[in-house]
């Protein structure tokens, strides 16, 4: 079976950054596979070894960007650009760092949810709530395809 | 009229929290003066009026995400001396074990990840390289090791707390659940990788250090008072204990004062040009009585650590730097003894048969209307103290924060630094990079001091006799 790991990034108590958490929430009791989901504010470096013992790493996390209210899904893969401040890394990173630090290459895809209100609160916008449905279809759909 | 310039550094970069400094140049180019300036304002002390006092240790733990643990056990013995109980032993005990597992966890954030750069890649290293990427290829074991010994204090917090950041488990009274024996026997497990880690660490810096020997003398060296809590017998504390300061010669010039008698030995004096105070040791006055906190300033007040490992450690310490070493950058070395400590401390508590009690937590309702808690954070004594109401709302807060009690230290750092590296009217990377290094020591927490908001950031400026900015640098 393939080692998954879903690691859900943001600040819960900041609207609909959110939203990676409550996604992992509803993969907990959604997933027929195994995965190991952890929830973050931000990607430290710790996270590499999580990431070194996965065979796929799937990253959930909300941005301003986009066109609001639209799922998006992407390969990525290991990069070491320079850091300034090491408690807060690209998921890029994590994916570099468990290379580095322990041979490790797991496949990583970034599933972002562009959303537009991330004002201070612990309740997500309707658009965001719409969202959660379609990462969990990408997430399943990602681990399906890996196993098969 | 004199004529003078000035250097601005800013954002000073790889510590927690906004700051700038400027460098003000005299006529003939030479750094007259230094200025750390924290440029970022919170205001959690203002804002927690009229929430109820039980609310307080959760939400001052939100004042930082680095050491909320340290914040969340002063509030909670703030609040212990509003309630005027006597918390059960065990509840204790769990509290001592979760404020030096966050010990563990920021000083091997501050020393790996911050500060490794510079003692392995050198003051004058490549900026694109000075950070973890470049510590993990110069040395990947140094590298594994920091991520591991903060994993091990980041999982005693999870296991006790329920999670990594804010955890809300120290209440008032004491703590919320017990121990399960499932997690004293994973966290025990541990402890041997932990305190390998830590032991092998020390011996690598002790050795990088010699290769700073030309530099330890103007980095931050100079006499000044030590603060601490310490123990009734004199060794090493972060939980409870009097306050005890020491002159740069290590005699002791107060002893046993009581944390609720702060205001009579702490002042603080806030200056225009910074949102963080600087407190100072009021018997000898502004800024006569320059005192610092944390890691050194501990090991410069105790008698001994109070652990086999870290007592020898100390020992070595002394005998190498003397019995009050008085360069900041015998912070980095202290710290590891302090993490050396915090792990074998750590680990006599989970074999105490008391510590699975299942009686954690005094109930009661309010008995005092003012309360003060102190405890020893990673980057030194932090002290609460709340006034409330008959309904037990607060009226009045005051926290007083490590990184402000260092701040005249850390200015006079600055000062030091800059006089000795900054030549002419440009900023070279050596330069503006030993004077962040110097900051960087002390592991100063911003958002913990000015109880501020924002993404760490530094910019340095050059100032000429006339006012006007002749260099800038910002590192984001």
């Amino acid at each position: 079976m393939t080692r998954a790991l879903i690691l859900a990034y943001g600040n819960p108590l900041r609207g609909d950054d959110g939203i990676a958490w409550r996604a992992a929430e509803a993969l907990q009791s959604a997933l027929r596979v195994s995965a190991r989901i952890l929830c973050t504010q931000q990607l430290a470096p710790e996270l590499a070894e999580a990431a070194a013992d996965a065979e796929i790493v799937i990253f959930l996390d909300a941005a301003a960007d986009g066109k609001e209210g639209e799922v998006t899904c992407r390969a990525i893969s290991a990069q070491s650009a320079p850091v300034r401040f090491s408690h807060h890394l690209a998921p890029e990173q994590i994916l570099a760092l468990s290379g580095q630090l322990y041979s490790a290459a797991p496949r990583g895809f970034l599933i972002t949810a562009h959303a537009r209100s991330f004002k201070h609160g612990d309740t997500l916008s309707p658009a965001a709530q719409k969202m959660i449905p379609r990462i969990l279809e990408q997430v399943c759909a990602l681990l399906k395809k890996i196993a098969a | 009229m004199a004529a003078t310039r000035t250097i601005t550094i800013d954002p000073v970069t790889r510590i927690e929290g906004h700051a700038k400094i400027t460098l003000h140049l005299d006529e003939s180019g030479r750094v007259a003066d230094a200025r750390f300036h924290v440029t970022q304002f919170r205001g959690f002390e203002k804002f927690c009026e009229g929430r109820p006092f039980a609310e307080m240790p959760s939400l001052m733990a939100r004042i930082c995400g680095i050491c909320p643990v340290s914040h969340l056990i002063a509030s909670a013995k703030a609040c212990d001396a509003l309630l005027a109980v006597r918390i059960p032993p065990a509840a204790e005990k769990l509290r001592r074990m979760i404020g030096m597992a966050q010990v563990v966890q920021s000083h091997a954030l501050s020393l790996f990840h911050l500060s490794s750069p510079d003692l392995l890649l050198g003051m004058d290293a490549d900026p694109a390289k000075s950070n973890l990427f470049g510590v993990l290829e110069a040395d990947p074991q140094l590298a594994r090791d920091g991520i591991a010994l903060r994993k091990f204090g980041q999982q005693i917090i999870e296991r006790l707390g329920g999670k990594r950041i804010h955890p809300a488990w120290v209440v008032p009274g004491g703590v919320s659940n017990p121990l399960s024996r499932e997690d004293r026997d994973a966290m025990l497990a541990a402890i041997p990788e932990a305190l390998a880690i830590a032991q092998h660490s020390l011996a690598w810096l002790k050795s990088v250090a010699e290769t700073f020997a030309d530099e330890i003398d103007s980095f931050g060296s100079f006499p000044s008072l030590f603060m601490s809590i310490v123990k009734p017998n004199g060794e090493l504390t972060f939980y409870d204990g009097k306050v005890r300061f020491v002159d740069e010669a290590g005699n002791t010039i107060a002893d046993g004062l009581e944390a609720q008698d702060y205001a009579e030995f702490l002042g603080e004096k806030a200056e225009s040009w910074s949102y963080l105070k600087s407190a100072y040791y009021k018997p000898l006055g502004f800024p006569g009585g320059i005192y610092r906190v944390g890691p050194l300033a501990r090991l410069n007040v105790v008698q001994g650590c109070g652990t086999p490992l870290a007592d020898e450690e100390l020992r070595i310490f002394r005998a190498a730097r003397g019995r009050t070493p008085l360069s900041s950058f015998h912070y980095h070395q202290a710290r590891l003894i302090e993490a050396l400590f915090c792990i074998e401390r750590i680990e006599q508590l989970l074999r105490d048969p008391e510590i699975l009690s299942t009686h954690v937590r005094a109930e009661a309702k309010p008995n005092a209307f003012e309360g003060v808690g102190i405890a020893e954070a990673p980057r030194g004594t932090l002290l609460h103290h709340y006034k409330i109401d008959e309904q037990g709302l607060v009226r009045w807060a005051n926290l007083i924060i490590a990184t402000g009690q260092n701040n005249l230290a850390m200015n006079k750092s600055v000062l030091q630094v800059a006089q000795r590296h900054v030549r002419g009217e440009k900023i070279t990377h050596g330069m503006l990079n030993r004077v962040e290094a110097v900051i960087r020591a002390y592991d100063p927490c911003l958002s913990c001091s000015t109880h501020a908001a924002g993404q760490m950031a530094l910019r340095i400026q050059l100032i000429s006799p006339q006012g006007e900015i002749l260099d800038e640098a910002v590192q984001a």
